[in-house]
């Protein structure tokens, strides 16, 4: 995979040509500034749903293996 | 395996301690700081989520105008810059409490930058706490450990996943690193943390309660020889929630990391936690290269735009400010700083303006909550609040007592009643029959029974020695079962020896 | 009435009138596609999922509609449409084209769908694509590879091959795709149909799956640039439910189509992008361009080159921005919610952490590892300013590029696709000759821009070549005016649509 990597690293490099100090970044193409969400609760997914697709559930719960190892 | 300890007064003496708080506040809005379920504590699990909160693919983030507006008034209050842009950013890392596997949090451009917190120590000392920024962030689910001793992660065999906490907005204060501190460290991070509690729960954006997680620390500490030394390698204690163990967690560091760097150790840098039962921090994570948050600008929310419009209504909103209250009430109420410091220490001041608010004296109030309420509420381990007893019950008892209804024996008696869930201090004085007697021709009998009873003792107040007088009230009110006012037995004995 | 041979080969337009007609109803028509895709399928492919009840079910509902009730809806309803299964549908299965997802069904509906089944548009089902649309062939599918109706032997691009192939080889009249970075254009292209990426947040993104949350967006799939004008303006539009969608309303697209197809583009300014074309381009591919732009001329456009010199970078930044995306948006596939889990072998700690490895390892095909690896490689911490903030500036300076090149033109104009369609297997040992279908498709994407494929012809080796339009942001209409006008003028020197050289034994089968 290293060498499928390597094979746009050199288009990938060239952005540092012209990524100047004086130009300014852009994370959104689109200059928005964000909508802000009336504080009103929505009805919520019942608890049927939410674990609807967990790969295993307990007691309306998700299960997750241990999260330590044995050390 | 207990660490080895250096003295805290020597500690102190050999290293100057530096610390750092970042501070987790819970705040109170309906919904989530992303999308619209709602918020409660107790709800069955996961049973308040979204799509969003639960990390659904295709799911999208919306902020929540709440969360922005109470994020400004504490920002506010900390006299923080309140940034006119800011903009929310992926702190990428796998936990699996962590809905997306990245929580949206502010770096680069938080809310809220540098601001101040004033907080007043024990003595009186106004200790300036600097503030680097106070940032928007959500939260993530909670994990319960399965298997193993106590609930404890550690060696448990699995973990049950409740994502409803996911989402719920948090607002996390940095405090730049605190220094000149001296021995005070630790009364400085509580005083703080209190300060915050206080300042949090005045704006009336946080439930701010402790117990419940709504508020909790994150600790820093490191030592230096000198002042004028660069900061030392500081340990990290996580997740501190209550103000005894976040005073405990900086007296423990300071100890445990003078000691290793007194015998030419060196300090990890790692993340701890604080152990309530042990009294210590126990070592974690060492801290390295693979915490790499990836943080970057999250591409699915755009640049949040705070207007002036917007923070002159916020300042508009901003109520009165903890500390000026303390100093306004004090003056009010006619305080001593010593009695005003007792009633902050006993967590009381809320109790008691309410308390004077339904028309109890600021003295006659704070008797209670500070004498028979503190006591009690020590006894069981709870807090003030906690106890079942309102300050309407209270000033309600003031009222019978100034109406001449209740004496100090039959009041506390009653406080007693109230405390058990017996009713109303009303109900209760009716229920019992409780009342003072006045009535003149049972106390004058009653009081004859004892000058008779005790002629001694009447010589005695016939001579001028008014010293036993208390014999005689006793017998009167053991006579009328305590409801005689004990004001007009003596007024009466007075009548009599006079004669 | 008509048999179903007909039927299918109609423009989402001609069936809606038909509906209005009450000549077909909608059940007629999603049955008539059914058939289809009962036919076609063994050999095309195109769909991970046919929800023929559900959908006869929905077009049972617009059939019992009042005329009144028919009349508030918009020009499309009843008329069938698939579905790419990169968009989250309540009640189906939504796999992403990734054994990680397979077997999920979402328990919510996009605002896409929401709004199709309130315009009462039957969902036929879902469409293959790259696994989490991360292809230009439809081959990294974890389950199946989609034929290009024109040749079996080959691809029909990516990632929205399955939408693309669906509409092409008439299983469909419509369809929606996603496009980050060509996936709706490319195979649009290389199908002879279709494909719209409208103006970045033109489209609401909520329920649509993430690969690369900037440069994302749902648009039309469709035969007739009409039809594609049509069901953008249905699914367009503000979403208070995804923050960077735009708050004004859907552009009068409907009405810029209508009037291309008078063929009058007199006054209007037609940009060549000199920087898309040339090198690298299919003589075939540039020949059909080439007259396409004559066509524009006769009908009375004005055709100016400009120039966007940092188009040469898109490449580059687009290989930094979306993979980076890519592996924070893919991160949550960690076994816990949803999806594939896979324990680690006995031998290796029980732990979640090794848990979510070992899920992913298996859960995920080689293309999404190698973006996840380069996207977590460009986000670390010293490599920061030097990728992702670097190609974030390189972004600017195409927005600029963009803006300039405005100034001098109404529309720009590029081959869609540097080729066209290729063979299985040919570019799949290639990442970067992979990645070159999407030179001229890219740009678009990391501006926000709109922009559109329509089909400029057949190429020397019989197959559909594609030209693009690209409309200032927010003036999506402004595309659909000259992409009408070339349309109805090509048809006219073709005799008809394009398809019309497509051989489809598929329906012959179904002629009886």
């Amino acid at each position: 995979m290293q060498s499928e990597l390597n094979v746009i690293a050199d288009a990938i490099n060239s952005v540092q040509e012209v990524a100047t100090e004086d130009v300014p970044p852009t994370a959104n193409p689109v200059p928005l500034e964000a909508y802000l969400r009336p504080d009103v609760p929505a009805t919520p997914l019942t608890q049927a749903e939410a674990l609807s697709g967990a790969p295993l559930a307990e007691d309306g719960m998700f299960v997750a293996p241990r999260i330590l190892g044995e050390e | 395996m207990a660490e080895k300890l250096m003295k805290y007064s020597e500690a102190v003496k050999e290293f100057d301690p530096v610390i750092g708080l970042e501070t987790h506040v819970e705040l109170s809005t309906r919904t989530k700081l992303f999308c619209p379920a709602p918020i409660s504590f107790g709800a069955e699990p996961n049973t308040e989520l979204t799509p969003v909160s639960l990390g659904l693919p295709g799911s999208l983030p919306v902020i929540n105008e709440t969360a922005v507006d109470y994020a400004i008034k504490l920002g506010l209050a900390l006299h923080c810059q309140i940034n006119e842009w800011s903009q929310f950013a992926r702190k990428n890392y796998f936990y699996p409490d962590m809905p997306r596997d990245y929580q949206i949090s502010q770096y680069d451009k938080p809310t809220n930058g540098e601001g101040y917190l004033d907080v007043e120590l024990e003595d009186g000392t106004i200790f300036r706490v600097p503030i680097e920024r106070a940032h928007i962030e959500d939260d993530a689910g909670k994990n319960t450990h399965v298997g193993g001793a106590d609930g404890r992660i550690e060696g448990a065999d699995h973990s049950l996943v409740d994502y409803n906490r996911a989402g719920v907005p948090l607002i996390e204060i940095v405090t730049k690193p605190i220094t000149g501190v001296g021995d005070r460290g630790p009364e400085i991070a509580g005083a703080y943390m209190r300060a915050i509690r206080d300042i949090v729960r005045a704006l009336n954006i946080s439930h701010a309660r402790m117990e419940q997680g709504n508020m909790r620390a994150d600790v820093n500490v490191s030592l230096r020889r000198d002042p004028s030394d660069p900061f030392g390698t500081r340990s990290e204690t996580k997740n501190v929630n209550s103000f005894r163990g976040i005073e405990r967690t900086i007296q423990y560091e300071i100890r445990r990391q003078a000691a290793i760097l007194d015998d030419g150790g060196e300090i990890l840098q790692e993340t701890r936690h604080w152990d309530e039962a042990a009294q210590a921090t126990a070592g974690g994570r060492v801290k390295s290269d693979a915490d790499d948050y990836r943080y970057f600008p999250d591409p699915d929310l755009v640049m949040l735009h705070i207007t002036n419009d917007r923070i002159e209504k916020m300042k508009a909103e901003m109520p009165e400010m903890p500390r000026e209250r303390r100093n306004r009430l004090k003056d009010e109420w006619k305080f001593s700083d010593v009695e005003m410091r007792d009633v902050i220490n006993a967590d009381a001041l809320d109790l008691i303006e309410e308390t004077v608010k339904l028309g109890a004296t600021p003295a006659g109030a704070k008797k209670w909550w500070l004498g028979e309420l503190s006591r009690e509420a020590n006894n069981q381990g709870i807090s003030l609040e906690e106890l079942p007893v309102t300050p309407q019950e209270v000033a309600d008892v003031e009222k019978l007592i100034a109406d001449g209804k209740l004496n100090d024996k039959l009041a506390k008696q009653t406080v007693a009643l109230v405390l058990k869930g017996e009713g109303t201090p009303a109900e209760i004085v009716e229920k019992h029959g409780f009342k003072v007697v006045s009535d003149d021709g049972m106390l004058q009998t009653a009081v004859d029974e004892a000058m008779a009873a005790n002629p001694d003792v009447v010589e005695k107040l016939k001579s001028g020695n008014m010293k036993p007088m208390g014999a005689i009230i006793g017998a009167v009110m053991r006579a009328t079962k305590g409801q005689a006012d004990a004001k007009a037995v003596t007024k009466i004995v007075m009548e009599k020896i006079k004669g | 009435m008509t048999d179903t041979n007909e039927l299918v080969k109609l423009s989402a337009v001609q069936m809606a009138e038909l509906l209005r007609k009450k000549e077909v109803s909608s059940r007629d028509l999603v049955n008539a596609e059914l058939e289809v895709i009962d036919a076609a399928e063994p050999t095309i492919k195109a769909f991970l999922k046919v929800a023929g009840e559900t959908a006869l079910e929905q077009a049972d509902a617009f059939d019992n509609l009042s005329d009144d009730e028919k009349a508030e809806l918009p020009e499309l309803a009843g008329v069938p449409i698939a579905i790419k299964d990169m968009i989250v549908t309540k009640g189906i299965e939504t796999t992403a084209a990734s054994r990680i997802l397979e077997g999920w069904v979402p328990p919510y509906d996009a605002t896409v769908i929401e709004k199709l089944k309130a315009a009462h548009m039957p969902l036929l089902g879902k469409t293959n694509l790259d696994e989490f649309a991360q292809g230009s062939s439809t081959e990294h599918s974890a389950f199946q590879h989609t034929s290009n109706p024109w040749d079996a032997e080959r691809v029909p691009g990516g990632s929205g091959g399955g939408s693309a192939a669906a509409v092409g080889s008439f299983e469909a009249p419509l369809a929606l795709g996603t496009d980050t970075g060509g996936s709706i254009r490319q195979p649009g292209a290389l199908t002879g149909t279709v494909g719209v990426k409208p103006t970045y947040g033109g489209v609401s993104r909520f329920g649509a799956i993430a690969m690369a949350s900037s440069l994302d967006q749902i648009g039309p799939v469709s035969r007739t640039v009409l039809d594609s004008a049509l069901l953008q303006e249905i699914i367009g539009g503000h979403d208070k439910r995804d923050s960077t969608s735009i708050p004004e309303g859907p552009r009068p697209m409907v009405k810029a189509a209508r009037e291309g197809m008078n063929r009058d583009l007199k006054g209007m300014k037609v940009g060549l992008v000199e920087e898309l074309g040339g090198e690298g381009y299919q003589p075939g591919v540039e020949a059909r361009f080439n007259e396409a732009v004559k066509k524009l001329e006769e009908m009375g456009a004005e055709v100016v080159k400009v120039s966007c010199p940092h188009f040469k970078y898109a490449l580059g930044a687009y290989y930094i921005i979306m993979p980076s995306e890519v592996s924070s948006n893919l991160a949550r596939y960690d076994g816990m919610r949803y999806g594939l889990r896979v324990m680690p072998p006995a031998d290796v700690a029980q732990t979640a952490a090794n848990m979510m490895a070992y899920t992913r390892e298996a859960g995920f095909g080689d293309e999404v590892k190698r973006r996840i690896i380069l996207g977590t490689y460009a986000l670390s911490a010293g490599y920061y300013d030097a990728w992702y903030g670097s190609a974030q500036k390189v972004r600017t300076l195409i927005i600029d590029d963009f803006k300039k090149a405005f100034e001098q033109a109404d529309v720009l104009i590029s081959p869609t696709s540097p080729s066209t369609a290729f063979k299985f297997g040919e570019k799949m040992d290639d990442p970067l000759a992979m990645y070159m279908n999407d030179i001229a498709t890219i740009p678009a994407n990391l501006a926000g821009v709109p922009a559109m494929s329509i089909p400029s012809g057949l190429s020397d080796d019989g197959l559909p070549t594609g030209i693009q339009f690209i409309a200032p942001q927010q003036r999506d209409e402004v595309m659909y005016k000259p992409a009408a006008a070339l349309e109805a003028a090509l048809q006219d020197e073709w005799n008809g649509p394009i398809w019309q050289s497509l051989k489809t034994p598929w329906l012959d089968s179904l002629n009886n």
